[in-house]
């Protein structure tokens, strides 16, 4: 398969159960994100988004189909070949965060970087670096248990940015935020857009279309809806729009 | 790679940090316990062997005692060609002995007396344990005679009628010690008593015995060890003859119960620790699953988790090897020197290598296996499902939760805990079996007849005074442990059914009711723990235990089925009484979703 | 918008244009949109009304935005009347629905490709807002309008889902019917 997508999935398809209580959760998915792009998929829980990110990131295999990440095959990876790629080329942001509590912020944020076997020196400037770019320089050396929501997920986030991937995952990223610290995360992303970061993000909250270039709507484990959301509606129709 | 390893460091360390009580004390006291047995066992086992050859080195012991059954001059006569005989480079003696009664604190018992003198000895020259050597007027008692008997150096005894003061305690190589000094009713007699060994000075002895006429004894080494090394006893020409390895078997017999005590009280330890260690590792998987799933997603590959695993358990292993090894050497005197009528004790060499090897092998063995659950799953799992957190939902078990609907209230709460959790039942039942066993086994050992008779009165027999002492020993720590494992598991117990048991009293019930269910919950695992336990530790002694062995009184069974299920039921009680004084508002909203 | 203009004249008499950029400046890029005519010819309806005065200012030219405004008494009774008053905008989902509706049966086109124009459309918007939101220098009282439009296009994004849902299944089985 070739194409100059960055992430590229045909024919995608996963399922749960069997027999009568057979669930497509992905049912032949085709999805192309060429590189630099900001892709929200969205849907109702229980649509087959959370999977499809998953899949996308080697989480889990498919049943059938093929997933490309740049020139690595994905679905039929050997583990430690997966653990690789998720080491040096993705970044996932978890819902829950994920963040390990028994290490500090920085500690977090350097794990990958580690893992990806940098020096620990390297890997630290390089922690610090990333902690100072999502506006948490000043909290390094503090647990995950004394950060609040939205910091959390930043330091999430910097963690998923440590080995500059090629592609960040995102799964709700702000299930479990309020809206301030929503907005803490949408500025993030934006910023990231902006530098050209691939982003895909998996989300029930319409939110996240603020800083996407391509919303696509998952029902049923497949897509119902690609739009690129390109121009600017104007003011007057936003303003008059319910009222 | 210095990175990772830095990762690995760090990740056990916090670890270790954050979950100090649970892992580490438990984990630590559970694996420690079964390698201080082990130990405790190993350092037996060259206590058997080694006093006596410490002994036999520092008292220059003979390669074979000599004793003619005639007596007197017929004796001395007979004795006189065996010192110049081919092949003997060495020889002490003949030295006078007699086999007369001792009386001491009311008790006469019957006591084989020997003649020396202070004239250096080439063979057997018995080490002075305390006190001072032979001298006119004055006894010296091989030391475990001296406890049975309790005296004390400075009191009077009396021999065949003659008051002598106790002078001091020796011991020797040149004959077994008490109760198997071997006394005849006359020289030459086939037949051997149960008694003591005493010296006294050689020129008193004649007038000691009195009518009796006098035996001798002949010490000799020969230049080839297999002469010696051949036999236990023989008699050959009229003449007794009793190797070392003989005296040192019949020393060794006082020992041999006790080591097999032990032995059977670490395997019991062991599987006890090793219950405990899974229960604890259980508890965690939990919260590994999430862990591991978590450095799947940041690109941790299956090794480097089971890195991350095994180094915090082999760090926990180590730990327990060093203290159990350290508790087990220290506890080892205790079991060896008091009145052990041999030299040396243990405590004052270091631990053999094979010891401590074996000690850490057992060690690191556990903590490995504990490692092992979440290091296969890690190999095994998908990352998403790790990562859900998703502990194994519990079970229900279809015909329990029918059943519990024909119960009172208590039972039913009770039986519906337990059949969420069948692994906690399962580790109650493993807990209660194992101390029901050991129990057992220590009121069967208290029910034996510890005494020794020696001529018309019955002595204690030092043989089962240390088995006791071992099995006690072991009891204790077994219980320690087991004790503690309740309060872990009865404390979790509570805690997890804290929503379940809040949720029943907003149905309407009472406090006492949820107590006594929760008590229920624990008890009911509890009880065939002890029904199998009791059989269990009865049938464990009458397998280690020789001779005729008389039962425990049923009575003392019964008692120790209903203690044991009483510390369970109090154990259970007080958590789950202070859980209940909790606003129900509270256990709702704190129980984590 | 009259209720508006007379409530931001309680405080003080104000020139035309002061009220216009006062507007403007709570309603932060919203604001963008106002019509400039629309406050003078809103202002003018008002004194028509008597509700407000107004007087021309010394020494400048006689122009609708260089007059000095200010409130009647029966102004000020509007004013109080209106803050007591507790009437609520109400979104008119029933036009669309009934688009839907009519769609579906005169088989005209698609209700799922009608509802799937109109998430589009709103996610536009939604996008828009959002980002206005995103602005750091936004005004915290203007985030706040901001935040409200958000809400609302995500209520109405929500129902939309449900619309989708309802129109999906109901093809389908009208297609299972047919067969």
């Amino acid at each position: 398969m070739t194409g100059s997508a960055l992430l590229r999935a045909r024919g995608v398809t996963r399922w749960y159960g069997r027999g009568s209580a057979l669930v497509r959760a992905v049912d032949e998915v085709d999805l192309e994100v060429p590189a630099g792009q900001t892709l929200a998929i969205m849907g109702p829980s229980g649509c087959g988004k959370s999977t499809l990110l998953h899949l996308l990131g080697g989480l889990q295999r498919p049943a059938d189909g093929e997933i490309w990440l740049a020139e690595h095959r994905i679905d039929t990876m050997s583990e430690r070949g997966l653990a690789r790629l998720r080491r040096h080329h993705i970044g996932f942001v978890f819902q829950s965060f994920h963040l390990m509590d028994e290490l500090t912020a920085v500690e977090n944020v350097e794990l990958a970087a580690l893992l990806a076997g940098q020096s620990p020196r390297r890997a630290r400037q390089r922690a610090m670096t990333l902690l100072d770019r999502v506006g948490l320089a000043d909290r390094a050396k503090h647990l995950p248990s004394a950060l609040s929501g939205g910091q959390r997920q930043r330091v999430a986030i910097a963690r998923a940015l440590s080995n500059e991937p090629l592609v960040v995952l995102a799964d709700e990223p702000t299930g479990n935020l309020d809206s301030a610290a929503t907005l803490e995360v949408l500025r993030l992303f934006e910023e990231l857009r902006t530098t050209g970061q691939t982003l895909v993000v998996v989300t029930h909250d319409a939110r996240i279309a603020a800083v996407a270039d391509r919303v696509i709507s998952m029902r049923d484990g497949s897509f119902a809806d690609d739009s690129q959301l390109a121009g600017t509606a104007d003011a007057g129709t936003v303003y008059g729009g319910w009222r | 790679m210095a990175g990772r390893l830095l990762l690995v460091c760090r990740l056990m360390v916090r670890d270790l940090r954050r979950r100090r009580t649970e892992t580490v004390l438990l984990l630590l006291l559970a694996i420690s316990a079964a390698t201080a047995t082990l130990t405790l066992g190993l350092a037996l086992n060259n206590a058997l062997a080694q006093p006596y050859e410490r002994t036999r080195a520092a008292t220059a012991g003979p390669d074979v005692v000599a004793t003619p059954g005639a007596t007197g001059a017929e004796a001395l006569a007979a004795l006189a060609p065996l010192a110049a005989a081919p092949g003997v480079t060495a020889h002490s003696g003949p030295y006078p002995m007699a086999y007369l009664m001792l009386t001491a604190r009311g008790k006469t018992v019957p006591a084989v007396v020997q003649g020396r003198d202070n004239s250096s000895a080439a063979l057997d020259r018995p080490a002075v344990t305390a006190g001072t050597w032979v001298r006119p007027g004055g006894v010296v008692f091989e030391p475990t005679f001296a406890n049975a008997l309790g005296v004390h150096i400075g009191d009077t005894v009396d021999i065949n009628g003659h008051p002598l003061r106790v002078v001091g305690t020796a011991v020797t190589a040149a004959r077994a010690v008490y109760p198997s000094a071997d006394w005849r009713a006359h020289a030459g007699s086939p037949l051997t008593e149960s008694a003591g060994l005493v010296w006294v000075d050689s020129s008193q002895i004649g007038a000691l015995a009195g009518a009796r006429p006098l035996s001798y004894t002949l010490n000799l080494r020969y230049a080839d060890p297999r002469a010696s090394t051949s036999f236990t006893h023989k008699r050959t020409d009229g003449i007794e003859y009793s190797s070392w390895v003989g005296i040192a078997e019949a020393d060794g017999r006082l020992v041999k119960p006790a080591r097999l005590a032990l032995m059977v009280g670490s395997w019991l330890l062991t599987a006890l620790a090793v219950a405990s260690v899974a229960n604890i590792v259980a508890g965690r998987v939990v919260d590994q699953r999430r862990r591991v799933g978590l450095l799947k997603a940041v690109g941790a590959g299956p090794a480097m988790i089971a890195a991350v695993h095994l180094a915090e358990y082999l760090v926990i292993g180590l730990a327990a090897a060093g203290a159990g090894l350290a508790a087990g050497w220290l506890a080892a005197p205790a079991l060896t020197s008091p009145g052990a009528g041999l030299l040396g004790s243990t405590g004052t060499h270091p631990p053999a290598l094979r010891t401590v090897l074996a000690a850490t092998v057992l060690a690191l063995a556990i903590a490995a296996a504990a490692a092992l659950a979440p290091v296969l799953r890690a190999a095994t799992t998908d990352t998403v499902d790790a990562l859900a957190d998703a502990a194994t939902p519990p079970r229900r078990r279809g015909w329990r939760v029918w059943l519990s609907r024909r119960m009172p209230t208590a039972l039913l709460i009770g039986v519906r805990i337990n059949a969420r959790r069948p692994r906690r039942v399962r580790f109650v039942m493993v807990n209660t079996l194992i101390t029901t066993t050991g129990l057992a086994a220590l009121l069967m050992g208290l029910a034996q007849d510890r005494h020794v008779r020696l001529g018309e009165t019955e002595l204690v027999n030092p043989r089962s005074t240390r088995t006791l002492q071992a099995m006690l020993l072991v009891i204790v720590v077994l219980c320690v442990l087991a004790l503690i494992n309740a309060v872990v598991s009865t404390w979790t117990a509570v805690l997890d059914a804290r929503q379940p048991l809040a949720v029943a009293r907003t149905l309407g019930a009472t406090p006492a009711q949820v107590t006594v269910g929760m008590a229920v919950a624990q008890l009911l695992p509890a009880i065939p723990g002890v029904a199998l336990g009791i059989p269990a530790g009865i049938g464990l002694y009458l397998i280690t235990s020789m001779g005729d062995i008389q039962y425990a009184p049923a009575s003392w069974m019964y008692a120790l089925a209903l203690t044991v299920l009483f510390t369970v039921a109090v154990l259970t009680a007080i958590p789950a009484l202070a859980a209940t004084r909790r606003p129900v508002a509270d256990a709702l909203q704190s129980t984590p979703t | 918008m009259q209720d508006v203009v007379l409530a931001m004249l309680a405080k003080e008499p104000a020139y035309g244009y002061e009220l216009r950029s006062r507007m403007r400046g709570a309603l932060g890029p919203l604001g963008e949109a106002m019509n400039a005519g629309q406050i003078y010819v809103t202002l003018a309806r008002l004194a028509k009304a008597g509700l407000v005065t107004s007087e021309r200012a010394e020494g400048l030219p006689d122009r609708p935005d260089r007059r000095v405004y200010a409130l009647t008494s029966a102004g000020q009774q509007r004013v109080a009347a209106w803050l007591a008053e507790v009437s609520w905008p109400k979104p008119d989902l029933s036009e669309f629905h009934l688009k839907l509706v009519a769609a579906a049966a005169a088989r005209l086109a698609d209700p799922v490709a009608l509802v799937d124009a109109q998430r589009r459309e709103l996610l536009r918007r939604l996008r828009d807002t959002q980002r206005a939101a995103l602005e750091q220098s936004v005004d915290p009282v203007v985030g706040l309008l901001l935040e409200g439009v958000v809400l609302r296009l995500r209520a109405d994004l929500e129902w939309l889902e449900a619309c989708e849902r309802m129109w999906t299944e109901r093809d389908r089985t009208e297609q299972k019917g047919n067969r």
